[in-house]
């Protein structure tokens, strides 16, 4: 509660001293960077929330029929839990002060993310060959939306985990190498986790959501 | 300085054009006088709140204006008087909202001797439906609106008796409440009679409604007040509201349904018959 | 995500060098502002001369060819988009946010410069695929700002092909945008505060942006939710928001969506974005009231806490937009009362504006004058919200003029009125010098006066039941034969206003190089961006060392003090504390 004591206090009496004094330049411990993540997971919770009570609402209308899902994306999700414990891995790693190792685990993650975005991709053709087109229901619209959706953020997980890393090593700094196998790490198991949400989801629409809980 | 005689000049012009306005609520034609009632108690609330305001503003200005011996209190805060004026709002918020949801609850609720009357739009134009003798509509389906006169399934006995007004202009009777149930066929569109004051969106996918009844004999214009594409401005329709005996010959002139269908039939085998 | 963190070297304000880097692949956070707020400028001014075409339509209708129903729909739906979004938001957050923040916390920069500099560059390329939509084939969309399908993507409304997706890309492209920048505004305000500075020590201006902020970062998403989903109905031919429907005589492959889905997607983001351009505006209201009254702001607590609350709140009034869209009638109960539980908070704002006024030593600069105007402008708006937000008294006003004349005194005239009050107080920090006072008189009555004399009226053709974004009022036997003189005096008060615009665009640059050489502190103000060494203020704005802060933003007119303000860096004497 020590927000709303904080915006009670009355701040044209004196002496209210500030309680955590870490400057010059920095009113919080936290790392800057590890909060514009967790601000950012924020934003995509609220897109992936919307979407799902969209999801649900229809779910429960009458011409819905359910989604023919495809058997893959059993083999993809497995992919997808093998990148994020590879990534914690790593992260473990270079907490250890191990980067050169850490960084082996890292490719082998971001390879493994690549290859859930081809395992994606290929259970659409699937669909797609079969004629699930994404105007036949919207069951299977739901599936291209969403499925597209995670996907671009992953995508734009491994852009950057590239990208960062690539110059976290070329510094040779191993605090930033070590913060970034963190963010990147966090990233990861957070969309897991959302993977793993919309997964549940959309094995469960035969009927409506809402019964089955 | 200029300021305040400006503000007390636009709070005198605010209230003289409210006054003196040839433009106001066009004469009521429907049992909505309480939606006028409300829309005049707010509109003096409101308004006496805004001169209120305004003055007060203005008299500050004008008295704590920048001056040679001036100087400004140093005044935190005042939570007495925060709550004296956070209390008068909110009684005078209750005041306004409280018989506005009563007045709600009654729009929503549609009495049990009121008549069904289906109005259904299309870009950019209205047609109207009567349930018929057995008070009932038959199935619609919008697909089969190019097969069949509106849509009214060919199966379902209930549409038979059904009486199609194929036109923009519809009749009503005066002092009967009538339920408009409303139905589009392709965009959003809004049924609005500014003398009925009542109004509702029509979706599509969907029947929505609201409920009135006629009080005053007349013709009255039904405009669309929900943009629906390039012909919006131009979606006109005509209420009629009658007496029961014009209303009676007006009714005996629609056809039903069946009738419909058979005269189509008619000309179907008149048309092959000559082009033989 | 890549970031510097604030670590306070010297080296760090050692800023750029070349051109290139300074002005324009740059990543200092006062010249991203100053990018932010020229083209948030250009843009907006399309939309006013499309204001203008309509008014010509509305006040002398049938005069002039090259207006017809479809393109006045395509002004309709641009004006309405670019004002509210790429102009208001743009300006208050990326240009405001983005100068002030740093410089009244006290930090150096953004917490993520490059990141700020990124949401520059997509702002831009948002606006620009915006801008190209008026040459597509078909042209721009015209389906209204809020896009309601199903007619937004079928024939029959303009644009429905190029131009709604442009307008959708469009949109996504600036969310993204907004998502950048927001991540830096909100991070910023809340970790690189310097030494002393508390939240409670903030100037009632970073609090209306930071709330915005959140505010637009949770509120965004739907909008892009919907937006994609509107995208794959069009381009796909899903069925999100379109049910079985037939359209200009043919049975469209579409069946099963729900229209009010989208609808209250799009509530949900925009209930929210109505606040997102008026918190900060109320923010920076209270600052220039306070600065130019030398009196500190009356009951800051309640200030903060209604914005906080009026941000918390406005994420569950959005159905009031919908009270006659065909949902449930139900819940109208429901979003009646919480609209009207916001009114209470906003109350207490404008009661505290005035109550600052009070006992004040007011001096009557044109940041004060635009003040000023805005109360009295929002009091107007604010009031008439409680017709629309009292369900029943909405039903026969919905979407008539009453409406519009609402919105533009509530989110569209007052805000400006706050951006160009703010720019007076502000521009001679970003230039060293006064704007100019004849120019900037004559700009303000004009404005203020115009404006109201525009948009009063208006309300009254709400009250007759004259409904909005029509293009033609032939024929209408319900409107009086006055109301069309009514729309052509309107029409030119609205020409007159937009030409004011122009001596205030004048006036920018002129007194860019003309005008009056100001110091550091010409208003004599408290606040941390007056305190820069330098002014304009350099990169890495504070020079060796960090300020420390030691009190709030408001010692004006302190007891026993001879000067009639102390700044937030001046240390607490002794005994100072026995006079509060
Ligand atoms: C002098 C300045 C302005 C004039 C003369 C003006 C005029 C108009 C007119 C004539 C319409 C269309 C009315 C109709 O046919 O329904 C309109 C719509 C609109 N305006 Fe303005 N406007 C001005 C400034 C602004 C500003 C600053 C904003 C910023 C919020 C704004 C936001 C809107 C919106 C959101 C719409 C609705 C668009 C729609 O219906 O889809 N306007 N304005
Ligand atoms: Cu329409
Ligand atoms: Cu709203």
């Amino acid at each position: 509660m020590s927000i709303f004591r904080h915006i009670s206090t009355k701040p044209w009496l004196l002496d209210e001293r500030p309680a955590n004094v870490i400057h010059p330049g920095l009113a919080s411990r936290t790392s800057t960077t590890k909060s514009g993540l967790r601000l950012f997971l924020g934003v995509i919770t609220a897109l992936f929330a919307l979407l799902s009570v969209a999801y649900i609402e229809n779910t429960t209308l009458a011409y819905w029929t359910p989604l023919l899902e495809p058997q893959l994306l059993w083999l993809n999700t497995a992919v997808l839990v093998l990148s994020s414990l590879t990534i914690q891995r790593a992260r473990n790693l270079a907490a250890k002060d191990l980067p050169v190792q850490a960084r082996r685990l890292l490719i082998t993650s971001a390879v493994l993310a690549v290859a859930f975005l081809f395992g994606q991709m290929f259970a659409w053709l699937e669909l797609l060959q079969l004629g699930y087109f994404a105007s036949v229901n919207a069951s299977y619209a739901f599936y291209y939306l969403m499925t597209a959706l995670h996907g671009l953020h992953i995508f734009g997980g491994i852009t950057v985990l590239v990208f960062a890393l690539d110059r976290a090593y070329r510094e040779d700094n191993v605090d930033t190498i070590k913060r970034t196998v963190q963010l990147c790490a966090t990233y990861w198991h957070y969309l897991l986790l959302i993977w793993v949400v919309l997964f549940a989801m959309m094995l469960m629409d035969n009927g409506s959501i809402l019964d089955k809980i | 300085m200029i300021i305040i005689v400006i503000i007390v000049l636009l709070v005198i012009f605010s209230v003289v054009f409210s006054f003196v306005s040839p433009w106001t609520y066009v004469p009521i034609a429907a049992d909505w006088s309480e939606i006028d009632l409300l829309l005049t108690a707010t509109l003096w609330i409101t308004g006496a709140v805004f001169v209120a305001v305004s003055l007060f503003m203005a008299y500050a200005l004008y008295k704590y204006r920048q001056s040679a011996g001036n100087r400004a209190d140093f005044e935190p805060e005042n939570k007495r008087l925060e709550l004296i004026l956070a209390v008068a709002t909110s009684v005078g918020v209750i005041a306004m909202l409280a018989p506005g949801l009563v007045v709600w609850n009654k729009y929503i609720t549609v009495p049990d001797d009121a008549k069904i009357v289906e109005a259904v739009g299309q870009q950019w134009s209205w047609a109207f439906r009567l349930p018929g003798e057995d008070g009932e509509f038959g199935l619609v389906s919008t697909h089969d609106i190019y097969e069949t006169p509106f849509g009214v399934s060919a199966s379902d006995p209930a549409g038979s008796d059904d009486i199609i007004i194929d036109d923009n202009e519809l009749h009503l009777l005066l002092g009967q409440p009538v339920k408009m149930v409303l139905r589009s066929i392709d965009v959003l569109h809004n049924f609005y009679v500014p003398q009925f004051r009542a109004k509702m969106d029509l979706v599509p996918g969907i029947v929505t409604y609201f409920w009135i009844t006629p009080t005053r004999t007349g013709t009255f214009e039904i405009i669309c007040a929900e943009l629906c594409g390039v012909g919006h401005s131009q979606m006109r329709g005509y209420v009629v509201v009658d007496e029961k005996k014009e209303y009676n010959e007006w009714l005996a002139e629609q056809e039903t349904y069946a009738k419909l269908v058979a005269n189509e039939r008619n000309d179907n085998v008149e048309y092959a018959q000559n082009s033989e | 995500m890549v970031s510097t963190n604030i670590e306070d070297s010297e080296l760090d304000s050692h800023g750029p060098q070349t051109f290139l880097t300074k002005y324009v692949w740059s990543q200092d956070h006062k010249v991203i502002a100053i990018q932010y707020m020229g083209t948030a400028t250009a843009i907006g001014l399309v939309a006013l001369v499309l204001s203008w075409f309509m008014r010509l339509q509305i006040g002398f209708p049938d005069t002039f060819d090259f207006i017809d129903s479809e393109s006045y729909y395509q002004y309709v739906t641009m004006h309405g988009m670019i004002m509210v979004i790429y102009l208001l938001t743009a300006f208050f957050l990326g240009g405001f946010g983005n100068y002030l923040i740093p410089l009244m916390v006290g930090a150096r920069d953004m917490v993520f410069p490059y990141l700020n500099m990124l949401s520059y560059w997509f702002y831009l390329l948002s606006v620009i695929i915006l801008a190209s939509s008026f040459f597509v084939p078909g042209g721009a969309t015209g389906a209204g700002w809020t896009l309601y399908p199903p007619q937004s993507i079928l024939e029959g409304t303009p644009g429905s092909d190029w131009g709604i997706i442009l307008m959708l890309v469009s949109l996504i492209v600036f969310i993204i945008a907004f998502t950048m920048g927001g991540l830096n505004y909100v991070i910023t305000v809340l970790q690189a505060r310097t030494e002393g500075m508390t939240m409670m020590r903030l100037p009632l201006t970073i609090w209306g942006i930071f709330v915005a902020t959140i505010m637009g970062l949770l509120a965004f998403p739907a909008l892009f939710v919907g937006g994609v989903m509107m995208m794959f109905d069009k381009v796909l031919g899903t069925s999100f928001f379109i049910p079985a429907i037939v359209s200009m005589g043919e049975s469209l492959e579409y069946g099963g969506g729900s229209p009010l889905l989208f609808q209250h997607l799009f509530w949900f983001f925009g209930h929210p974005e109505v606040y997102i351009v008026a918190l900060p505006g109320f923010g920076i209201v209270s600052d220039l009231i306070s600065v130019h009254a030398r009196k500190n702001i009356f009951g800051y607590r309640q200030m903060v806490w209604a914005i906080v609350i009026i941000g918390a709140l406005s994420f569950i009034v959005w159905a009031h937009h919908m009270y006659v869209s065909g949902m449930d009638p139900a819940f109208g109960f429901f979003f009646a009362i919480t609209t009207l539980i916001i009114a209470l908070p906003t109350a207490i704002k404008v009661y505290n504006w005035v109550l600052t006024l009070w006992r004040g030593n007011i001096h009557f600069t044109l940041p004060m004058l635009f003040a000023i105007a805005f109360v009295f402008t929002f009091v107007v708006g604010g009031l008439t919200g409680l017709f629309l937000g009292n369900v029943v008294v909405d039903v026969p006003l919905s979407d008539t003029y009453f409406v519009v004349a609402h919105f533009h005194m509530v989110m569209g005239v007052a805000p400006v009125l706050v951006v160009f009050g703010a720019i007076y107080h502000w521009y001679p920090k970003a230039t060293g010098r006064m704007m100019n006072q004849t120019m900037g008189h004559i700009h303000f009555w004009v404005t203020f006066i115009g404006t109201y004399l525009i948009f009063f009226p208006m309300h009254f053709l709400g009250f007759v039941g004259i409904p909005r974004r029509y293009f033609t009022f032939d024929g209408l036997d319900f409107i009086p034969e006055s109301a069309l003189t009514l729309n052509a005096a309107i029409s030119i008060a609205a020409f007159v206003v937009g030409a004011a615009q122009m001596v205030f665009l004048f006036n920018l640059f002129w007194s860019i190089r003309n005008g009056k050489k100001a110091d550091g502190n010409p208003w004599r103000a408290t606040s941390m961006e007056w305190q820069t060494p330098q002014t304009p203020p350099v990169h890495g704005n504070w020079g060796a060392s960090l300020p420390v802060v030691h009190r709030w933003a408001y010692d004006y007119s302190l007891p026993g003090v001879e000067e009639d303000f102390v700044p937030q860096t001046i240390p607490v004497a002794e005994g100072e504390m026995d006079e509060r």
